[in-house]
């Protein structure tokens, strides 16, 4: 069985399904467009990392477009699918990506066969990789954010070139380092983010934790000021039956403002051994990921970057 | 020069005792008996006392020792972030070592908080506890007070330094007495050579906290613990409820424990040296603020001492007479035949400004002797004796107005309702409440 292939302004657009379906890459060199029209996103996704991850030019540089009439069952936050292809176009619309198309083609043929990867090593190769796709598209390397992503950011593209997670966040980031030291790319804050200082992830819980004892399990209680008397303690200290009555001159206190007022609050550890009551808590921060304890100090500081390329970049782009 | 003593010495020898009788019995009567012959018999007697029984006081501090209590200094203030690292300082050069420092901030504007924590992390500060609103002195000693967990609480001013045994020496007499609810801390002016304000200040503080002090403590009408040293057991600031709205606070509490019949003792020996005002400005807008508290506390708030009913306590009763009568009484008569003078004889003056400045002269060089017999640094005193002369204007005429006015405008206006001391909020519910 073989995918149809129907022409459009000129171009002929294969209409994917059965290679999506069987995990194939379909011949490059036969058609124009590759246009996805697969409902299953885990299947689509297979299939574009499939792509992405390809070592052939005329596939990773391939034209692919989703369409919009699927958008609704790709119904996941990240929209990863969009970052792996080139969008999405509606009642297979063309028109207006033409120019794109044909750029992406005279591109193709003029360096495909000039490629020759043997003495590449594999980080030569990605960084090849991005620039001709970053430079045939000319866009930037942009950071989306990401809740599956180790950081909360991810580069959606070029961490597709790698197979786990964490190997994917170090080697991305190590390449974008590397080709902006080499002045290939120029960057734009985007965001910062503060990462744990064992294993760097961004999924991290805060709380206030007891300065004596490293406890979490704090009761913050506020304090009442009771006008008449000058009496101040807890709320605990002035509950009564329902009322809230002064344990220093036993009347009542009604009004907040008028009676009384709540300067301030303070916290309880409750682990049994401490009971420290204090007013200063620190924040203690633990890595959802390795579990490790630290303090917000500690976490390590990274700056979000969106990368372009610079006009030395494209000479690597274009290989000359 | 030789004119003027002749004319002073004419004067001396033409006086009329019988005019003189009439427009001043008060000073022969009043002023003279109490502040040189009570005072000096009641000192002799405290001072042989205190020397006979050196063998008490010895084994009263070997039981303080021996139990060595946890013992809290509290420091509540407003804006006082400034004055935290002198007193941390003092605290650490306390000869008595088992202190938890609670620093209660009362809704600084200032860096106070920041200075205060970072202290705390130190551990400088045992506890800081900060009321981002301001809700007075009493509210932030009694915040203090709720999370103190010494025995006794030594309740100071930020501001005030310790001498390095003043913690000791104010701890000793409740294991020298029995039911001691309180004890009052000697003030010696630290700026004392600021200004002419604070000279003035120095002179009195020997004579009026120093002397007297040791006096009303003798014959037990000591009734006032200065807010900046003073130190109580906490189980009796507990049962009185800790403070209640100033201004006035510290006398206040005093009563409150003499009420429930606890003893209060002046103790000379711990030292305290305290800032005082240096502008006269300043310092009349401080005693303005003391005196006022008279009529409040003694005449309003706690008018129950001058009832004859089954609390009543002839000690109590005498602390208030001694300081209505010697403070508000006194004050009315003096003003009262100063204007009659003015009204029936006023050429009399001429000879009655130089006679009463000399017999209090006399009697400011009187007490600045006892002053200088009990003092430790006897050299200190002295060299300000060049001041004595001033010591009677001071006393006598600016003390007086000063006091007079604050009277007269608390018993018609009500105007420490009004000072800005303590936040609105609270003033207007003690005024409410009749506190």
């Amino acid at each position: 069985m073989t995918d149809t292939v129907i022409e459009i302004h000129g171009k002929k657009v294969l209409l994917l399904e059965h290679a999506i379906e069987h995990d194939v890459l379909p011949d490059p060199c036969s058609t124009d467009i590759w246009v996805i029209n697969h409902s299953d996103e885990w299947l689509v996704r297979r299939f574009l990392r499939r792509i992405v991850r390809s070592k052939n030019i005329k596939i990773y540089l391939k034209p692919v477009f989703l369409q919009k009439e699927f958008k609704k069952f790709y119904a996941t936050k990240d929209n990863h699918l969009k970052y792996l292809s080139d969008g999405y176009i509606k009642g297979l619309d063309i028109i207006e990506k033409i120019p794109l198309i044909e750029q992406i083609s005279f591109f193709v043929s003029k360096y495909a066969d000039k490629r020759n990867y043997e003495n590449f090593t594999e980080n030569d190769f990605f960084i090849q990789k991005t620039f001709d796709y970053y430079y045939t598209r000319k866009k930037r390397i942009t950071p989306v954010l990401k809740h599956k992503s180790l950081t909360g950011y991810s580069y959606p593209r070029i961490e597709t070139y790698f197979y786990n997670n964490r190997e994917a966040f170090i080697n991305s980031r190590m390449l974008l380092q590397e080709a902006f030291t080499n002045n290939w790319l120029t960057r734009h804050y985007v965001d910062t983010s503060h990462l744990c200082h064992k294993c760097s992830s961004g999924f991290l819980n805060y709380r206030e934790i007891c300065p004596k004892c490293s406890h979490h399990n704090l009761k913050a209680s506020n304090l009442i000021h009771h006008f008449r008397c000058a009496y101040v303690g807890v709320e605990k200290d002035f509950i009564f039956k329902d009322k809230m009555v002064c344990p220093k001159c036993s009347s009542e206190l009604r009004n907040l403002g008028v009676d009384y007022d709540r300067p301030g609050k303070i916290f309880n550890c409750k682990n049994k051994k401490c009971q420290h009551e204090f007013q200063d808590a620190p924040v203690g921060v633990h890595c959802v990921d390795c579990e490790t304890e630290q303090a917000p100090h500690e976490l390590v500081v990274r700056k979000i970057y969106e990368y372009e390329i610079t006009a030395q970049g494209m000479k690597i782009g274009l290989h000359l | 020069m030789a004119n003027f003593w002749d004319t002073y010495f004419y004067m001396w020898h033409r006086l009329d005792w019988g005019t003189v009788m009439r427009w001043g019995w008060y000073i022969f009567l009043l002023d003279i008996p109490r502040f040189f012959i009570v005072e000096g018999v009641a000192l002799l007697y405290s001072r042989t006392k205190r020397n006979r029984t050196k063998g008490a006081w010895k084994s009263a501090r070997q039981a303080l020792l021996q139990e060595n209590p946890l013992v809290t200094v509290l420091v509540p203030g407003h804006n006082e972030g400034k004055h935290l690292y002198k007193l941390i300082q003092s605290m650490k050069k306390q000869t008595y070592k088992n202190i938890e420092l609670i620093v209660v901030d009362d809704g600084s504007t200032d860096n106070t908080a920041i200075i205060a924590r970072s202290f705390e992390r130190t551990g400088d500060i045992r506890r800081f506890i900060s009321a981002e609103e301001r809700g007075g002195k009493a509210s932030a000693a009694n915040l203090g007070l709720r999370y103190s967990k010494g025995k006794y609480i030594v309740h100071l001013d930020a501001d005030s330094s310790l001498e390095a045994d003043a913690v000791e020496k104010i701890l000793i007499p409740f294991y020298r007495y029995k039911n001691v609810g309180a004890v009052g801390g000697n003030l010696v002016v630290r700026n004392r050579e600021q200004s002419l304000t604070t000279t003035m200040q120095y002179l009195e503080y020997l004579q009026s906290i120093n002397v007297a002090r040791i006096v009303l403590s003798q014959l037990r009408i000591y009734k006032i613990i200065s807010g900046a040293f003073g130190a109580f057991p906490k189980h009796v600031l507990d049962r009185v409820g800790g403070w209640d709205i100033g201004p006035g606070l510290d006398g206040d509490i005093t009563v409150k424990i003499r009420k429930i019949d606890y003893r209060i003792v002046f103790e000379e020996e711990a030292v305290c040296k305290t800032h005082v005002p240096a502008t006269w400005k300043a310092l009349t807008k401080q005693r303005l603020r003391w005196s006022r508290s008279l009529i409040r506390f003694r005449i309003r708030k706690h008018r129950d001492i001058w009832m004859p009913n089954k609390n009543f306590r002839f000690s109590n009763f005498f602390a208030f007479f001694e300081n209505i009568f010697f403070g508000l009484v006194l004050d009315a008569l003096w003003i009262f035949y100063m204007i009659k003078i003015l009204v029936v004889d006023p050429y009399f003056l001429v000879v009655w400004f130089p006679f009463k400045y000399s017999i209090y002269l006399l009697l400011a060089f009187g007490q600045f002797f006892y002053s200088l017999a009990i003092s430790k640094n006897r050299y200190q005193v002295w060299s300000k004796i060049i001041y004595v002369p001033l010591y009677p204007i001071y006393m006598g005429y600016y003390m007086r107005i000063v006091r007079t006015i604050a009277y007269i405008d608390e018993l018609l206006f009500f105007d420490s309702y009004k000072d800005t001391w303590n936040p609105q909020k609270t003033s207007a519910k003690a005024r409410e409440h009749d506190m």
